[in-house]
């Protein structure tokens, strides 16, 4: 079966790595920028991260067959998972994009944090239905299970957390010890999840998707992380 | 819901010639690369064993393609055939990812997929399904699925742990397989 659709890891993970930075930058500026004075950041951080998240969209139209009959997709809405995801993270780009202009057009804060918050919580929803995609393929035990949503959910708040840190300290922000614990505490659930996978399907071949996901999420997170300068750790 | 139709496979007929394979490419002009009925050769060790399992689409009673194409290109005709609307498929391969019998096959050429409809234009015509005409075996029996059924009881329990198959009551498919070895 042509099961091992690389742009679907590529799509899944990118996507929810953009959720997550978007949640984790947001909740950030709620919980420690809000009572300083300085609360103007660059675009940089919103820029990279919508980038990251329009990459990621791109990546799943690279397995159609026909890419220019996507949007027929949509008429599956209320009985296939795929359609609702389509809808889902086409109303999230349009999120995105609008949360990116807020920072380049520096618009108020409140406005930004508004639509940041708007994109966690609607981001978390479609990262539940793309799990859903996956789940209903009762007959793959590695992915008729609940570690498909929990290795989803786990990308977005790994790579979220890591982006966030990556940016504090690059950016010569001092990291709260907050950022640290929620990366740590990722690394450590993303892990859970992989034992989990193991542990209820072993390794038959639909294995190597799921790891492979988890694989790139681990790297990726280490690679943001190791940008960090030696000093802040 | 009319009639639903179904096959009976005689497994332990099967030499496995794969006559029903090339009988349905010929009958549907399917592209090189897709076949929408295969032979499946199964070897186990306990039993000592080698089976051929000729399967295409089972026109399940609660299909997968049905519930997973995006685009709505699968629909159950009253009869129960499952047929695909081939222009609206946009390649996504959902179906090919959700059949546990995998019956859809994806044609890389053109970038879409198609499978098995039962040979539903014969059949208006009063035909068989061209697998069932052309196995030399009489391997595949056609028919009411229920009147099958009453004829054949299914033990699906012991033939999915027989043949490694996927659990039926996933899709619910509408096949019989007859086999002494269980």
């Amino acid at each position: 079966m042509e099961q091992f659709q690389l742009s679907l890891v590529f799509f899944t993970v990118f996507t929810q790595w953009g959720i997550g930075s978007v949640l984790a930058f947001t909740l950030y500026r709620f919980l420690y920028c809000e009572q300083q004075k300085n609360t103007s950041h660059s675009s940089v951080f919103p820029l990279v991260t919508g980038g990251i998240f329009v990459v990621g969209s791109v990546c799943s139209l690279l397995h159609l067959g026909n890419p220019f009959g996507a949007y027929n997709a949509l008429s599956g809405l209320g009985r296939s998972w795929l359609s609702m995801e389509v809808f889902s993270f086409s109303i999230l780009n349009a999120l995105m994009a609008m949360w990116v202009l807020t920072y380049l057009f520096g618009a108020r804060t409140r406005f930004q944090q508004s639509i940041g918050l708007l994109i966690g919580v609607t981001g978390f929803v479609a990262i539940v239905m793309s799990g859903q995609i996956y789940f209903r393929v009762e007959h793959q035990p590695a992915w008729h299970s609940i570690t498909t949503h929990l290795a989803f959910v786990g990308t977005a708040l790994l790579l979220g957390s890591s982006s966030l840190v990556a940016y504090l300290s690059l950016s010569g922000r001092s990291v709260p010890p907050l950022s640290d614990y929620a990366v740590r505490l990722s690394v450590l659930f993303v892990l859970l999840v992989f034992a989990l996978l193991l542990k209820s399907t072993g390794t038959d071949n639909h294995w190597i998707l799921t790891s492979c996901r988890i694989m790139v999420t681990i790297v990726a997170a280490m690679t943001l992380l190791g940008g960090r300068p030696t000093e802040n750790r | 819901m009319t009639t639903q139709y179904g096959f009976l496979i005689d497994i332990d007929a099967c030499y496995g010639c794969k006559t029903c394979s090339m009988a349905c490419k010929t009958e549907n002009v399917t592209p090189y690369g897709v076949s929408w009925r295969n032979v499946r050769q199964l070897k186990t060790e306990t039993p000592r064993s080698m089976t051929n399992i000729t399967m295409s689409c089972n026109h399940c009673d609660s299909p997968k393609c049905v519930e997973v194409c995006p685009v709505s290109a699968y629909s159950k005709r009253p009869d129960g055939i499952v047929v695909q609307d081939h222009e609206r498929c946009i390649g996504c391969q959902m179906c090919v990812m959700a059949c546990p019998y995998d019956a859809p096959k994806f044609d890389k050429e053109k970038g879409q997929t198609s499978k098995c409809n039962l040979c539903a234009d014969r059949l208006d015509e009063g035909l068989l399904p061209r697998c069932v005409e052309a196995c030399p075996a009489g391997v595949i029996t056609f028919g009411p699925i229920e009147e099958l059924r009453r004829r054949y009881p299914v033990n699906w329990v012991a033939l999915e742990q027989r043949f490694g198959l996927p659990d039926h009551t996933i899709t619910n498919p509408n096949i019989i397989l007859l086999t002494k070895s269980i």
